[in-house]
Parts: C-alpha cells; structure tokens; sequence
C-alpha cells in the first residue's frame, strides 16, 4: 500500500497529511485527529454512530474512504461548541434529557445539525426521518426528537425577541 | 409544590455535557504509549474437541508479540458468578462458537487479525445439542461433566393442590408460547484496556466497558491468581449494557489482562460488531407451558407452569434469571394452587444471561397473552377478567408472600392508563375501523406486571456509597454501583444536594475505580436507586447532621430547627438566623469534625425456601400496565404500533424527566421484542451478526410513547422511590400481541412477531449454510 | 480492512485509462454503501483488490437533467438527489419515492444510482421503477461509448454485463407522458434502515380507465429486478379495476413462482406480491398518484 496525500478542512482546520490509502475516514478522524467523539458502533453504516457532515451532508464515516474526503469540508461533533459554549442543539439535548449512555449522542446530533442546516424548521416526521439512520437503543427517541423540536422553537421564539 | 427541592425534580443529567460534546471517554477511545492489540482466535464448530494448536506461524509474524492458549492461563482455567464452568480460553473443548480459543498481541490491529489467520488448530467436531428439549432426552451430547443431564438448574413454586385447583375449575386452557434468543445491542461494543503490572505498585489497572465491576474483578484476579488488592478495574464510560457487559467483559478483561502480562505492555483490545453479536451472551429462549383453571365467573382456581430455558453453552445468570421467572410466572394475580417448575438447559448455542427484564419478559409474553386468551375463551373482556384476579393489598402471592408492606397499585396504574387512553372509546373506534377495512386492522391490547424489586432471594443485597465535603462546601461523591446511561450519577447527585441542601451543580461524581470505591454488588434488578440511593441518603443524612450541629451552634438555635436550602443553612422559626453552607462547613472543618462519611444501606430481609418453592422473595414490588395500540396490514403482516401509554408505579421518581426516559426506552426495547428482533441461531452459529440482520426500532418505528408516572411511596426506599430500569420493557410485547390478536383475531404465540408469522401464523427460515464469520 | 491502493479520479477519461489498464486488479467506488462492507468483510477468500478507483471526483457523472422529452441522470446523482429533485418528483414520482426509501439519510446522501444498477442487488430499490420506465444506460471506456437497456445490463444477483474497463456514466429514460400514472411499493422489516422484502414499481397509462401502456416491475422476487411483460399485457386494453387489479397480481404472482420455483419464502411472498401489485395498479390508477 502506498501512502496517498490528503488534504480537508475538519472543524474549520485545514489538514494536510499522508494517509494509509485504506483508512477509513472514520478511522483517520479517530486514531489520527483523536476526535473520538465520533464513534464507531457497527462498522457497516447500519447504526449512525459515527455520522459526520461532510461538505453539508450527515454521512457515515465509517462508509467513506480517507482518500474520499480529499478536499472536503468536514464537522465533527467536536466543532459544535465554540469556545467551550455549547450550540443551542447540543443544549437542547440536555435540556430535553435526550443524552443517556450518550455513545449515540454525536452521531444524533451530527444527523440533526445537517437537518437544520438544510431545514431550519422541520416537521416532526422530518425530524424523525433524519434521524432514522441513527440507532439508539437507551431513550427509545422520544427525548431526541423533543430536543431537536425544543431547538427551533428556542431558535424561532429568539429571534423572534 | 414538590416537598423536595432536588430529588423529585427534572434536574439536568450531570454526565450530559462531557457526552453531548464527544468528550465522554469510552474504553475504545483510551489509548496509552506504547499501547499493542489483542485479538482473540474463536472456535470454528459449535462443538468439537481440540486436538491441538499449533501458534508457530503466528508467532513468527513480524509485529506479533505474544500468542497465548488455555495453558498459558496462571490461575484458575474458568470463571463463572454461580458456576464456575465457563473458559478463559478453551481447554481441550469447545462448547459455543463464540468460545476463546487462542489470543494474539501485535504492534498494530491489522497484524493482530493476521496473526489470527496463521493459528492452526486441530479440531475433532462433536455432536451438538441446538434444543433445550432435545438436550434433556437421554443421549443427548453433553457439555459439562457436573450436568450430565444438561440441567443447569431447575427452580419450582408449589403453592395449594393443584389438583384439587383444577378440579375446582370449569375450564381449563393450555397454550405454549415461545421466545427467541435477544441481542442487547448496546451501541457500543465492547472494549478494555490492560495496564501490565505496575512496576512499583504490583497492581493491574484495567480500563473498560464494564457493568458489574466488581465481579469482573473477581473473574480476572481468580484466572491471574492475583488477590483482590492487585486487580484494580476502572469504568470508562459506559455506551450502554443493558445486562449484558458482564460475562463477557469477564472474558475480555481477564484476556486483555493475561496478554498485558505476557508482553509487558498495554494491550487494547476492541470487539467488531460481529465478534460483539458471535461471543457475547443473550437473553434466554423461553419454552413456556401454561396451563389454567379457571371458574365461569372469571376467577382463576390454579395454574400450572412449565418452561425450558435454553442456557447455552454456560451457565452465566441462568440460574437467578430463571429464579425471577419461577416467582412471577403466574403474574400480578392471585392464584390459590400454582404449580411452576423452570428448567434452565445446557445446549451448544451462545450462552443466555442477565439482560434488561432478567427472566420476565418471557414469562410476561406468556402469562399476559394468556390471559387474553382466557379472557377471550370466557367471552370476558379482559381488562374486567384481569380486574378480578389482580393482586390488591394484602393479596398472597404464588410464592406465599403477603403483600402487606406496600401499596399494590395494580388495578390504580391500570386504571391510570386505561383513562388515558379512552380505552373503550379506542375498542369500539377499532371495531368499526375493522367492520369497513379489508386490507388494515386496528387493534388495543394491554398487558400488566408486578416485579420484585432489587436481587430478591437471589442473595446478599447491600451497597455503600462515598459523600465528602470539600472545605470549601463542594462536594465529591462515589458509588461501586455504575453509570451506564440509566442516570444513576444525577439521582444520586440529586440525593445529596436534597440531603445537605445545596444545588446539584456543586457535586462532583468521580469515576469508577475498583480499588477506590466501596464493593456495593452488581449494578443490576433495577436496584440502583433503591439501594444506592439509600446508602447515598445515609452518608450525606449524616453529613448533614454534623455540619448543622456545627451550624446550630454558631447561630445559636436548636439543630432541629435547621433546614438547608440553596446553600444556606436557616432556622426554619427565624429565617433570618441562616449561615451559608461554605461557611458551617468551614467551621466545621476547623472543629477537626470529619467531612467524609461512608453510606451504606442494606436490603431488607426476604426469604427463599428452595425445597419448597416458597418464600417472600423481594422486600417490595413495583407496578405496570402498558396498552398498544396497533395497526396491522392483513396483507403484508406489517405491523405499525400507532400509539403507546405506560403507566409505573416507582414509589417515587427522584427524577421525572430520567423515569420517563427509563420508560420511552423500556417500551422502544420492548417493541423490538415484539416485533422485530430475533438472533437466528443455526445449529449453533449465528446468522445475523449486525445490525443490517438484527434488526433495532428506529426513530421511525417506535411511536409516541406516552408515560405515566405514578408514585406510592415504598417505606424501604430514598424518598419512597423503588424502580423503573426492568420493568418498563417486560410488558410491551404482550400488550402488543393482544393488540394484534384484537385487529386480525389471530393470536400468535411465537416472537418475534415479524412479517411472516403475522401474515402466516408461522415463521420462515432461510436455509443457509453459511458460517459465522468474523468481520473487520 | 483489505489492503489496496487509491486512486482519485480527477477526470473521466483519467479514469477510464487507468480502467484500461488496471482493470483486472480494479475496484470502482462511488459512494461506497456496499463496496465498503465487502472491503470490510474479513472474507479469506479474497484478497482484495490491487486499487480502488474513486469516482467520487467526477463532476460529469453527477446530475439530473431534461433533454428534449428525455431525463438523464448521471451516475454519480445521490438517491438523495433523487428523492429531492423536483423533475423526478413532477415527471416520475415513483424513483423519487424509491430513491426516498433507500437506507437512512446516511446512506442515501452517499449511495449513487450508478451505484444501486451497477451492485446489482436483487432487492435494489431503484431498478424496479427504472425498468417500468424502460430506462438505458450508457456505457464508457476508454474504446468508446455503448448505450445497453437497463434489462440487458442485469444479468444476475450482483451481477451485470458491464465490462471490467467500462464505467456507467448514465441512465435515461423518455419521460413518461401527461396522465400517466406510478406507484412504488415496498415491504421491509423497519420503517428505515430496511432492505426491501418485496418491491414493486407500476407506470400505467389510462385512458377513460382503459390500461393504455402498463409496466410492472418487482424488486426481492426473482434474480434480479425484473419486468413481468406477461401482466403487462394481460393489463393492457383492460379498463382497470380492482378485479383486473386483483387478476394481475395473481398472475404477477404466478410468473415470479414459476421462474423461481417454491423457495422458502414463497409462501409469504407469493400473497404479498399479489397484495403489492394490486395496491401499485390501483394507486397508479387512481387520479392522484402515486
């Protein structure tokens, strides 16, 4: 195997660096970047753990090659909060008790961090259907969706203000 | 108004932050310098004899630094909780796929998973036994040399003549249900991490995902033939267990441990998914035989139980799980003769242990569809036939149990959930829905349960806890009994911020640490709360007492007179006369008074009566009822749950916001069990080994869940408060049978409950013939 | 994990020319949904492929367009490119629909439908709707372009006719005229995640409730997703209702038992079937479909 050149911008940092051409992007995020916030859970795109946004898109990082990313802007879970403060999603999840063992949680809030994005104001049933590629097997949901649905009332109630 | 100020309040997860940020520490996500893999070589066959290993090859691998087999093991060969009988590392035999074979240390896991590859070993395959039935017949192949007849245990109730019961009966009604092999699909697959020996304090430090920490340290000192003292475990965070972190991280603990000494190093060993589902435990298959004698006016005169258990190839829990079923099988009902026998069977399937519910959900399914059959043969309606049998105060239980110590709240969460859900506006609306719908039935179904709260007569039930105050008034606090996502950390937070009157956010709960906490038996039976809680209420109660003795003095006033409230310490009389508490605790500092206390709290008495199948087998008991309702398509056998109401009775929820958690995710587990998750077991190997093949609720499956939080308060618990983890999945696949049972007519007795056995009444397999294999 | 070299594609016929050379030692990966799992897959068997070649760099594989009365999309177009694209949505409602119950999000943000043809899953979700709509896939290599029916291309479960050096630039298809209507059903184990136990995909013309064109196609029934000509003209000149509806899934039904034999699911996916293309004739029947 030949070491291939990579370059990505993660959490707004731009990364150059030589990768093993069969890492995984999740595997170079983790073992490389020790963002393991990201997790891995199955390894075959079945449980969202290790759900990223890639260049505005949640996707299974365990699915996509190092080399894939070339060029790629990606956000980890870790490049939500700023400076220590938590983004109003993050906030939300603990304000609506959504986080338990919490080995989901990245991965659920990397998949509804790419739904506001795109959706500011989903539906109940958007919400869910965003977030069915992401398995959670302690809260049974309800708490999550509730999050998601508490962070754009705040949101639409604030600016509102 | 709440009586209370932190406890009984929806205070915020104090783990939240740490987890919503991605900072949260699992033990796949620990690494240390000079850190190697381990991996672990499995059986090839179900069954079959070793005739030997040769590692050579593997040895010689560049990068390999230690392969190890069963007589590399110093200790003791096999470790077990009840029965020892379960191997490190295969001996001369292997009993299950999922059995340890060989271990390999390498610089990388890619080496690792190589040097797998290059172990040869010659194996002689054996008979196998797949069918708890065929294994109690006379020449079946055996596993153990101390169960020649594959009975790992057997557990009865007799209660009355059940002869003289059935005779008393204008009908009796036999059914046989069965269940299947569950996985706890936690999403985070196990993981440890093994520090050799440390070079000055001769102990071991070992980092996982652990449930029931201290019995993992047994296991590992007992197989290194170290003391308790130089076996030293720490809990990273735990991504979910459900029961299930326990046998297995048994295994992987004492490996990752016996390869950290053999080469020095830190070895991290990390399971697939695959290698997850093939070696770890599940929750036992169930063969369950009812048998009911009932009277035309509705009343049960007796009931005869029995159940085969598929134990697989260990003896795991299998002998508490099956105890809790042989106490509850005949539900929350009295029942003057009951006869129960349980037989918990060795076979050469993955072994079954302790998993969320521990032996009721299968005889929950059972009775509670029986009871609707029952109902349904009486041409009763069976919430007034479950009416008429319920236990109410004061009411014998199968066991002999007078239920005289608490509120038996089964007709009031019953009653609670029904008025929820406009029950029989719901029967009539779905009768009609039926009348003029071909293709899509609407059904409501319910189910109800009591459970014993905490470990019962399975044995000795204590726990500790460790409260200190800081001079400067924060607070630290630890407990033996662990996190794993249930919430534990923010009751017991919220326990002692009640207890010295300060806010939550000034207590600091410390990790997991063996060697450091108090020994306070395994975090299971939904007993955290209850006995944790208890002794987390003693150690900060008697902190408090100090610490305002200290207070009264200074404000000059009577110590009774004193309450704590946001930090300040006040006379009730005289609000004015208030100190804050930094400032008592300061003083009391100064007096040399000590700011540390050690809580215990210990169970109180229960009794079993082994040769007799009696005995008052928990101290108190919970409540619940949960009602489906369901939409079937007739043509399809798809199964949508519409809606979903479950009512608890947790004596007291410290924490709403977490109970209705428990409760949201008990019933999306329960769903699952319902409908969708099965590990198909092929004479002895597994076929599905992730989640694209097991199949877990998603966002979209689980529907609305609305939970009902009802609260009699229990003498024996912090607050009144019992339990919630176990008993908010027990009953959901029953409700939801009786559910489908209502909307097609058809009941069906067999989960789970998927397209096939819907549409058909039967399930379907596949024939395949491939093997199970390891994935990475 | 396999062990393989990368190499990105920086353009087509960059590609192609690695094609051309290195094609027998050669994986092509686009979003990777399945290629991934069989790298994975610690299968002793397979060595694993010399390169991965990653198309994924490829602008001029991605995109939905109109031409003429024609819809082309390129290979690389995501299914959630497919499920959202308002031309699909207004002109062939059931690919979006299909496209929409691939996976999760996850998977269809990377999932291509060059990716679906070209994996040749028998329980694809997007081949059945493609073949009701007759679609034609164009072919590249380094020689030159080939243009093969969508029917031609399959030729087994994961299998196909395209050759080693070739990549899969495109599917189109004549976009359907006014009136026309579409179903697509599927029946899966969950709501989402879920491979399809059965699928079924209807493009029916009608007029005055008379069946002018008909096409039925069914996913997880046979080898590969395939067209039923045989219900096709039993429906064709028919004036639909729910008996020829009923009659249609019967011989739908039929036909799939015949070529297959009695396996061990037919006796679950024989009444489904017929259950499946009964709903799809009728919803594609019915004024507002699909």
């Amino acid at each position: 195997m030949k070491s291939t050149p990579l370059r990505l911008r993660v959490n707004g940092k731009t990364i150059e660096t030589m990768v093993e051409p069969n890492q995984r992007l999740l595997d170079f995020l983790r073992d490389e970047l020790r963002l393991t916030g990201v997790k891995e859970g199955c390894g075959v795109g079945e449980c969202g753990a290790c759900t990223v946004i890639m260049n505005g898109q949640a996707v299974n990082s365990c699915l996509v090659l190092v080399g894939q990313a070339n060029g790629a802007d990606v956000l980890t879970v870790e490049g939500l909060a700023e400076d220590g403060e938590l983004s109003p999603l993050q906030q939300s999840f603990i304000d609506h008790g959504a986080v338990h063992c919490g080995f989901c949680t990245p991965g659920m809030v990397m998949s509804a961090q790419a739904l506001l994005m795109k959706n500011p104001k989903p539906s109940r049933s958007e919400i869910k259907t965003a977030l069915s590629g992401n398995l959670c097997r302690c809260t049974g949901y309800q708490q999550i969706v509730a999050a998601v649905e508490g962070v754009i009332k705040k949101v639409g109630a604030d600016s509102a203000k | 108004m709440s009586q209370f100020r932190s406890v009984n309040h929806p205070v915020r997860r104090v783990d939240a932050y740490e987890k919503v940020t991605g900072r949260a520490k699992y033990a796949a996500d620990l690494r240390f310098d000079g850190m190697v893999w381990g991996k672990v070589l499995r059986s090839r066959y179900p069954h079959a004899r070793i005739r030997s290993i040769n590692a050579e090859k593997a040895r010689s691998l560049p990068g390999v630094l230690a392969v190890l087999t069963a007589q590399d093991v110093p200790g003791a060969k096999t470790f077990g909780i009840v029965v020892p009988n379960q191997y490190l590392l295969a001996d001369d035999r292997v009993r299950y796929l999922g059995d340890g074979v060989a271990l390999v240390a390498a610089e990388t896991e890619s080496i690792a998973q190589a040097a797998l590859a290059l172990i040869e070993v010659e194996y002689e395959e054996l008979p196998g036994v797949f069918d708890p039935l065929a294994a109690l017949e006379k020449g079946a192949p055996t596993l153990h040399a101390e169960a020649p007849d594959n009975l790992a245990v057997h557990h009865h109730v007799q209660k009355g003549d059940l002869a003289a019961g059935m005779a008393e009966a204008d009908l009796v009604l036999e059914r046989e249900y069965r269940t299947q092999f569950i996985e706890h699909a936690y999403i985070e697959p196990e993981a440890v991490l093994a520090l050799p020996t440390h070079p000055f304090g001769h102990y071991l430090t070992i980092y996982g995902s652990f449930q029931n920490i201290y019995n993992i340290r047994r296991s590992v000192a007992k197989v290194l033939a170290l003391p308790l003292n130089r076996v030293r475990l720490v809990q990273a965070t735990l991504g979910g267990s459900f029961g299930g972190k326990d046998e297995v991280m048994h295994a992987m603990a004492g490996r990752a441990a016996l390869l950290a000494q053999a080469t020095g190093r830190p070895v991290k060993m990390v399971n697939s998914r695959e290698e997850s589902i093939l070696e770890s435990y599940k929750r036992h298959p169930y063969i369950l035989r009812y048998q009911a004698g009932v009277k035309k006016d509705g009343t049960i005169s007796a009931m005869k139980i029995e159940v085969y258990a598929d134990a697989g190839a260990y003896a795991s829990m299998t002998p508490f799980v099956t105890w809790r079923s042989v106490v509850q099988a005949t539900g929350p009902y009295q029942v003057p003769h009951v006869r129960t026998d349980i037989y918990g069977v060795y076979t050469n399937n993955t072994y079954t242990g302790a998993m969320r519910g521990f032996g009721s959900p299968q005889v929950c399914f059972a009775n509670e569809s029986f009871m609707d059959e029952i109902a349904l043969e009486l041409g009763m309606d069976p919430i007034e036939f479950r009416m008429k049998n319920a236990l109410v105060d004061g009411s014998v239980t199968a066991t002999g149990q007078v239920l005289n110590r608490h509120r038996v709240s089964l007709k009031e969460v019953l009653s609670q959930a029904l008025e929820a859900v406009q029950y029989q506006d719901k029967v009539r609306e779905y009768r009609r829905f039926n009348e003029t719908n071909a293709e899509k039935k609407r059904g409501i179904g319910v189910a109800v349960s009591y459970r014993g709260v905490s470990l019962g007569g399975e044995g000795t039930d204590a726990a500790g806890a460790y409260v200190s105050v800081q001079q400067d008034g924060s607070v630290i606090i630890h407990s033996g009994l662990v996190e794993m996502g249930q919430g534990l950390r923010t009751i017991y937070t919220q326990i002692v911020a009640e207890e010295l009157g300060i806010s939550a956010d000034r207590i600091v709960f410390l990790d997991t640490d063996t060697s450091v906490n108090l020994d306070s038996g395994p975090t299971v039976a939904s007993r955290s709360t209850i006995m944790g809680g208890s002794a987390m209420k003693d150690a900060a109660g008697r902190l408090r007492l100090t610490i305002h003795g200290v207070a009264a003095d200074k404000l000059e006033v009577a110590q009774d007179d004193l309450t704590g409230e946001a930090g300040i310490i006040y006379s009730r009389n005289n609000p004015e006369k208030k100190i804050t508490f930094e400032e008592a605790v300061r003083h009391t500092a100064l007096r040399g008074l000590r700011l540390t206390e050690l809580g215990w709290y210990q169970g109180p008495k229960v009794s079993w009566d082994e040769e007799h199948g009696q005995g008052d087998a928990y101290f108190t008991y919970v409540y619940a009822a949960n009602v489906a309702e369901v939409e079937v398509d007739a043509e399809t056998g798809q199964v949508e749950v519409l809606r979903f109401t479950a009512a608890h009775d947790v004596g007291r929820a410290i924490n709403p916001e977490n109970v209705r958690g428990q409760i949201y995710g008990g019933v999306a587990m329960a769903l699952g069990y319902g409908l969708l998750e099965e590990v198909e077991m092929d004479k002895g190997v597994t076929r599905n080994l992730n989640f694209d093949e097991y199949f877990v609720a998603t966002t979209m499956d689980v529907p609305d869940i609305q939970a009902i939080i009802v609260e009699n308060p229990d003498e024996f618990g912090p607050y009144g408060a019992k339990s919630v983890g176990e008993p908010t999945l027990e009953i959901g696949a029953p409700a939801i049978a009786n559910a489908i049972a209502f909307a097609t007519g058809k009941r069906l007795r067999e989960l789970p409950m998927d397209l096939e056995r819907v549409l058909l009444g039967h399930s379907l397999r596949e024939r395949r013939t491939k093997r199970g294999s390891v994935e990475r | 994990m396999k062990e393989f070299d990368f190499v990105r594609a920086g353009t087509l016929s960059e590609a192609l020319e690695f094609l051309a050379v290195r094609h027998t030692a050669t994986r092509v990966i686009a979003g990777g949904t399945d290629l991934m799992i069989t790298l994975r897959r610690n299968d002793p068997s397979w060595p694993g492929p010399g390169y991965i070649l990653d198309l994924t760099g490829l602008d001029c594989l991605r995109g939905i367009s109109r031409e003429g009365d024609r819809i082309r999309i390129g290979a690389l177009t995501t299914h959630t490119q497919l499920a959202e694209s308002p031309l699909l949505k207004d002109k062939v409602p059931f690919l979006s629909a299909a496209a929409f119950s691939v996976g999760s999000p996850q998977i269809r943000n990377r999932g291509t439908i060059g990716g679906n043809i070209i994996n040749a899953s028998p329980a694809a979700d997007t081949l059945p709707p493609l073949l009701a709509l007759e679609a034609r896939c164009r072919l590249v290599s380094r020689e030159g372009e080939r243009d093969v029916s969508l029917t031609e291309l399959l030729t087994g479960p994961y299998r196909t006719s395209l050759r080693p050096q070739e990549i899969l630039k495109e599917v189109y298809f004549q976009i359907p005229g006014e009136g026309t209507g579409f179903s697509f059903q599927k029946v899966g184990r969950r709501k989402a995640l879920s491979i399809s136990r059965l699928s079924v995909a209807v493009l029916l013309s009608l007029v005055e409730g008379q069946v002018g064109k008909a096409r039925v196609a069914v996913g997880a029934a046979l080898a590969n997703a395939a067209r039923l000509p045989e219900v096709e003209e039993f429906l064709e000149g028919r004036l639909l209702d729910r008996d020829v509806a009923q009659e249609a899934g019967k011989l739908a039904a039929e036909k799939v038992v015949e070529i297959t034999g009695r396996r061990w699911s037919t006796p679950y996916k024989e009444p489904v079937l017929l259950a499946l293309v009964r709903r799809a004739l009728l919803a594609a029947g019915a004024p507002q479909s699909p």
